[in-house]
């Protein structure tokens, strides 16, 4: 078994760029965006990893926003600003 | 009669509806994440670790250890149900529950399991509230110099336990060890492996490398196959054993218990070999062993028990003398210390109600997984035909939100990112990642003692060689080593563990 040529099994690309992108992703926005839009947009691009329909992938991601909002920010009271100061720039 | 207060006083700890209710959260959500295939205890354990971080100690480690319970529970669900074991110790399970599972009896071997754990479980509570006391007596008496010699004895015995070639584990072990010197040294203020960054003055932060090497690696493990999980049941029924198969399973169950105990106490990680032990031992003294792998209760009962009972036992190490005896403990020592509490004999005198909270959390998280798990066995089996493409997004978020939370960091989620490319390259090159982690959290404690005991010595090697028990402990790690690499051991080793993934 281990006297053959090494050719791993390997994960996809778009799943190696999604999962460790995320984190990333959140940790460079989350103090800037805030907590709501980093842990949609980290979501949305986790869920790039595997291949689904966008609808599908849109549900998952409010789905899990949601809850992650309800947890996390109302429970637990994590001390993040909701929206972040570059959304302020905005308006 | 200590041990009765002292029981009574862990149970007052943590009946309260509080510590109670976050018990439940924890074993809820451990068999939540643990039911996922491919996803085993300490997995599950790096991925919610970070949610505990808010809560106080005493209740974080109460949640914790129903993470571990549950996560366990979960895993033999898994196994039953669609024999895919999440980590090495449910391998056994899978043997005969699945087989009993195709032969229309899932319900029983579910409730074989549960029932066996809940026994296993009750009967390693009371040992380890009768072993921890007097363990933590001799402990107090250990100097530096003994602690250091624990370690290099704990670090040898997870090499010989860990699966794979000695050689690559014995890499691991050095590679934590290198990794945990990052940061400040603590002695004369010099920044150590930082690459410049403030960030790392600290040291790597241990939430991060154990969901990163654990966590995201186990993703894209996942993710390497669109996995087509078959269950071969969506309906469990007839889940009350009937009266020949609780007398089938009882006496398995009471020897796997014991087998179990004592193989957890061994530090290194013995509790992974508890099932097989115990399997092997059933298998023996059954009369008619042939029907082991066909769909033996007994083959359910004994390997759950004995895995059980080892979970159990393997938090005496790390309750008395603040040494993990698995990756599992490692993380429960990783969140004690983030939670300021130094592990060591020393919680048992200084922290009484949250050293027998804990125990007695111990033998509450078993009640509630029997209760609360056999009801809802329906839905776990409903969650098995939940697609991954749902779950991952949503571990992932939890994870990094999580990891963010422990010191509003930032660049903890980098490494968490790195860390989990790193432990998916250590898997593809068949890289066991759980001693790197014990010798990531082990070695800051080792550095210290090391060098606590040189300075009380006057810069005198011969201290660790001259006091009795300091001495005793190097040369069985010595032989424990040696015994790694006899080539007879070697090979049953491999035998041991072929059945892993």
């Amino acid at each position: 078994m281990r006297s053959e040529r090494f050719q791993p099994d390997l994960a996809p690309l778009r799943a190696f760029i999604a999962i460790l992108g995320a984190p990333i992703f959140f940790g460079a926005t989350i103090r800037g965006l805030g907590f709501l839009p980093a842990v949609a947009l980290t979501t949305l691009l986790a869920s790039l990893a595997a291949s689904s329909r966008l609808s599908t992938i849109l549900l998952i991601t409010a789905g899990i926003t949601v809850f992650c909002l309800l947890v996390f920010y109302y429970g637990l009271g994590l001390p993040i600003r909701l929206l972040g100061p570059w959304l302020g720039m905005l308006t | 009669m200590d041990m009765i207060s002292n029981l009574g006083l862990g149970l007052d700890a943590a009946l309260t509806p509080y510590n109670i209710l976050f018990c439940f959260i924890g074993t809820l959500l451990g068999t939540l994440v643990g039911v996922l295939p491919g996803i085993g205890p300490t997995a599950t354990i790096a991925m919610l670790l970070p949610i505990t971080l808010s809560l106080s100690p005493e209740t974080s480690l109460i949640m914790l250890a129903g993470i571990y319970y549950g996560a366990q529970y979960g895993g033999s669900t898994t196994a039953i149900l669609i024999n895919l074991p999440g980590e090495s110790s449910s391998a056994v399970t899978a043997l005969d529950g699945y087989q009993m599972a195709r032969q229309g009896r899932a319900g029983t071997a579910l409730a074989t399991a549960a029932l066996s754990s809940f026994l296993a479980g009750t009967i390693a509570t009371l040992i380890v509230a009768m072993l921890a006391p007097p363990l933590t007596a001799v402990a107090l008496r250990f100097g530096s110099a003994e602690y250091f010699s624990l370690m290099v004895l704990g670090l040898a015995a997870s090499i010989v336990l860990a699966s794979g070639e000695v050689i690559k584990t014995i890499a691991m072990v050095s590679l934590g060890l290198i990794f945990g010197l990052v940061g400040t040294d603590i002695n004369t203020g010099e920044m150590r492996f930082t690459l410049g960054r403030p960030e790392l003055a600290d040291g790597l932060n241990f939430v991060a490398v154990a969901v990163g090497l654990f966590g995201i690696a186990e993703i894209l493990r996942n993710l390497e196959h669109s996995v087509i999980r078959t269950a071969v049941v969506r309906h469990v029924s007839g889940l009350w054993p009937r009266r020949e198969d609780l007398r089938a399973m009882l006496k398995p169950a009471v020897r796997g218990t014991f087998l179990g105990s004592a193989l957890g106490v061994l530090p290194g990680g013995g509790a992974i070999l508890a099932s097989f032990a115990s399997y092997a031992l059933e298998k023996k003294l059954s009369p008619n062993s042939e029907r082991f792998g066909q769909g033996a209760i007994e083959g359910v009962a004994g390997p759950e028990a004995a895995n059980n009972a080892g979970a159990q036992t393997s938090f005496i190490p790390m309750l008395t003398l603040g040494v993990p005896a698995n990756p599992v403990m490692a993380l429960m020592i990783g969140a004690m210390i983030i939670q300021g509490i130094v592990p060591g004999p020393q919680v048992a005198t200084e922290q009484p109600v949250l050293f027998w909270g804990l125990i007695a959390s111990m033998w509450i998280g078993n009640l509630l997984l029997v209760v609360l798990n056999l009801p809802l066995i329906g839905l776990w089996v409903k969650l098995l035909t939940v697609p991954y493409g749902i779950l991952f997004p949503a571990i992932l978020a939890f994870a990094s939100i999580g990891v963010f939370s422990v010191n509003s960091n930032a660049f903890d989620l980098y490494v968490m990112a790195s860390f989990g490319i790193f432990g998916y390259i250590l898997a593809k090159l068949h890289f066991e990642p759980a001693p790197m982690l014990l010798g990531f959290v082990l070695g800051p404690l080792l550095e210290e003692h090391l060098r606590r005991a040189m300075i009380l010595s006057h810069g005198d090697m011969s201290v660790f060689v001259t006091r009795p028990i300091s001495a005793a402990l190097l040369i069985t790690a010595a032989l424990v080593l040696a015994v790694a690499f006899l080539p007879s051991i070697a090979k049953r080793r491999d035998e041991v563990f072929v059945e892993e993934d």
